[in-house]
């Protein structure tokens, strides 16, 4: 009688391995919603230029394969986070906000971007995104060349953040890698 | 015969007298003819002949002046394609009613001055200001005020332009907030000077924008940045005050500032900092006071930076060094009262630290030279155990805590070796 009012230890177990289990499950549902997380403007920071988003117009996000959520204040810092990145397997998702409307994503890898000339996006790049198949020659765009997410990369790969100004040791400040440096 | 002679000699004298007047009128005329020549003046007043700013313009020749009396003026977006001084008299008021820019300058050579200029109005689409300078070389604007404008003064591909002695004022609580204050955008040899901004998105704000010289501004309770430069080389900045604002200053993607004697206080916040230094190269700090900062000075791929004579005072961290940040000299700089002076995530870093005053020195000085015998080690093994952990943050006054630090002093094993003042000096050197 003793024995089944305190059963040993050992029959614990399952109980426990069924709780973590559940808790697991639950988690990896948790991760699995891997849609764009909300900005908070004026409050979050970019993880690539450390600006503080405050333009809803061009923010960016990038979501990992573990459910970690990296944001940005413009198109110009997701391409070049995402081109520096060392393993792209990582990714799960790519978000980029509707310039048309402000503070909501579309998904990057299918967004058209606009190339402009002059003064606008938050790192000087002038790149905006437009949801596929909208009106790129409505009043409201600025007009520019069309790009796609992989032309976004390759020109940030090849030109830096802005023209005539190469990132030096961005990524490796991300990694907190010094033997990069270590000459 | 004598009375004739007389009469002929006063007739002559008054031939004389009449031709030196006439002559002396003539100068007078000549010198005075180019003058007013180059020089008219338009009064433009809301009872008077002349009762838009517009017209006044449009009457206007080139170097003329055009006085603007006091009284509220709404009209469309101002066009001013001639070089003219506009100036107000009392204060008038320039209201672009929430809708509409009000003045834009397209032309070299222009002043304004002594104007109000109220409710711009947001726009997503276009960057509306108050006042925008494009293309324009040698602007002068000069003791006007703005209040409720979305971009206050804006420069877009202007040169040698003054900005001085103005008051902006935008509501913090509004969307007119979201607007700069005084916004560069490609414009080279700027002189902002002597300005007070507050409640805006950034209060001075420079992209591409090279050469400038900021001085004597007071930049508080913007949104953002008190200031905030990218890709602006070759820029000094003295004698600012930046406080309260929403995440400090900010001075990213550049060669070659010069920041001294400014004042960086009162950024407190999550993300908050006197000043942010990103990806910067060959920039000096010098004669600064940080004070009441979460973060004093972040610097991130910060590159041969020389700090040199500044006061960081009562920060939460004095001064954080992310391990991109190479080779920078941290010489005879004040460290009083902050939780942490110095943390870095990076083991090992290649900055420098000598002959700064620690008030957390435990050292001595035998030799009475002023100069600490031992060597300090600014950076706590707290910090970076808290830099990995936050919430140990609660600790941070514990026993534990205290008894962890001291055995790191003794016996370092976990923080940055290099991260030493084998000078430490042991008074206060500002």
């Amino acid at each position: 009688m003793r024995t089944r009012a305190f059963p040993p230890a050992g029959t614990q177990r399952p109980h426990t391995v069924w709780l973590l289990a559940a808790i697991a499950i639950a988690l990896l549902l948790v991760a699995c919603s891997s849609g764009p997380v909300p900005i908070a403007y004026d409050q979050d920071s970019c993880d690539y230029c450390r600006m503080q988003i405050s333009d809803p117009r061009y923010g960016g996000e990038l979501i990992t394969r573990t459910g970690k959520v990296h944001k940005f204040d413009s198109i110009e810092c997701l391409a070049s986070f995402y081109a520096e990145l060392k393993d792209s397997a990582s990714v799960r998702s790519l978000w980029v906000s509707d310039y048309q409307k402000p503070g909501t994503f579309v998904p990057a890898r299918q967004a058209r971007y606009i190339h402009h000339q002059g003064p606008g996006s938050p790192m000087g790049r002038g790149l905006l995104a437009l949801q596929a198949g909208s009106d790129a020659a409505a009043a409201s765009v600025p007009a520019g060349d069309t790009l796609s997410w992989s032309e976004v990369v390759a020109m940030v790969s090849r030109e830096g953040l802005a023209p005539g100004m190469t990132p030096t040791g961005a990524a490796d400040a991300r990694e907190g890698a010094v033997d990069a440096h270590q000459h | 015969m004598h009375a004739r002679g007389l009469s002929m000699r006063t007739s002559t004298d008054a031939l004389r007298a009449v031709t030196r007047r006439f002559a002396a009128a003539a100068i007078a005329l000549i010198a005075l003819a180019p003058s007013l020549a180059a020089q008219r003046t338009v009064v433009v007043s809301p009872g008077g002949p002349v009762r838009t700013i517009t017209d006044g313009v449009r009457l206007a020749s080139p170097g003329d002046r055009i006085l603007v009396k006091a009284g509220t003026y709404r009209e469309p977006t101002i066009i001013v394609d001639k070089p003219v001084e506009i100036e107000g008299v009392g204060l008038p008021v320039l209201d672009g009613e929430g809708e509409r820019q009000i003045m834009t300058v397209a032309a070299d050579d222009v002043t304004v001055r002594g104007l109000h200029f109220v409710h711009v109005g947001t726009s997503y689409v276009e960057d509306r200001a108050a006042i925008k300078v494009a293309g324009a070389k040698g602007c002068t604007i000069s003791d006007n005020r703005f209040d409720d404008a979305f971009f206050g003064i804006y420069l877009a591909e202007a040169t040698d332009c003054l900005v001085e002695r103005n008051v902006l004022h935008a509501t913090t609580s509004g969307e007119s907030g979201s607007g700069n204050g005084i916004h560069l955008w490609s414009s080279h040899g700027t002189t902002i000077a002597d300005n007070r901004i507050s409640g805006h998105r950034d209060g001075i704000y420079l992209e591409f924008s090279h050469g400038s010289d900021i001085h004597g501004n007071v930049s508080e309770r913007n949104l953002r940045y008190g200031l905030h430069f990218m890709y602006s080389n070759d820029c000094r900045y003295t004698d600012n005050v930046f406080r309260d604002n929403g995440s400090g200053v900010a001075v990213m993607y550049t060669k070659n500032v010069t920041m001294k004697g400014n004042r960086f206080e009162q950024n407190w916040g999550g993300a908050a900092y006197g000043l942010l230094l990103k990806e910067i190269t060959d920039s000096r700090l010098e004669g600064n006071v940080f004070e009441r900062n979460t973060t004093g000075l972040l610097a991130e791929g910060a590159n041969r930076l020389q700090v040199d004579h500044n006061e960081f005072i009562a920060n939460g961290w004095a001064v954080k060094l992310a391990a991109s940040t190479m080779d920078g000299r941290f010489t005879r700089n004040d460290f009083i009262g902050n939780t942490f002076d110095v943390v870095t995530d990076a083991r090992q870093i290649t900055s420098t630290f000598a002959g700064n005053y620690w008030d957390s020195y435990n050292g001595y000085d035998l030799d009475r030279d002023g100069v600490g015998d031992v060597p300090h080690w600014p950076v706590r093994l707290f910090s970076l155990l808290a830099a990995r952990a936050e919430p140990a943050l609660v600790l941070l006054r514990s026993a534990f805590v205290e008894l962890l630090d001291a055995a790191e002093r003794v016996l370092p094993v976990l923080t940055p070796d290099g991260v030493n003042d084998p000078r430490p000096a042991m008074h206060r050197l500002t």
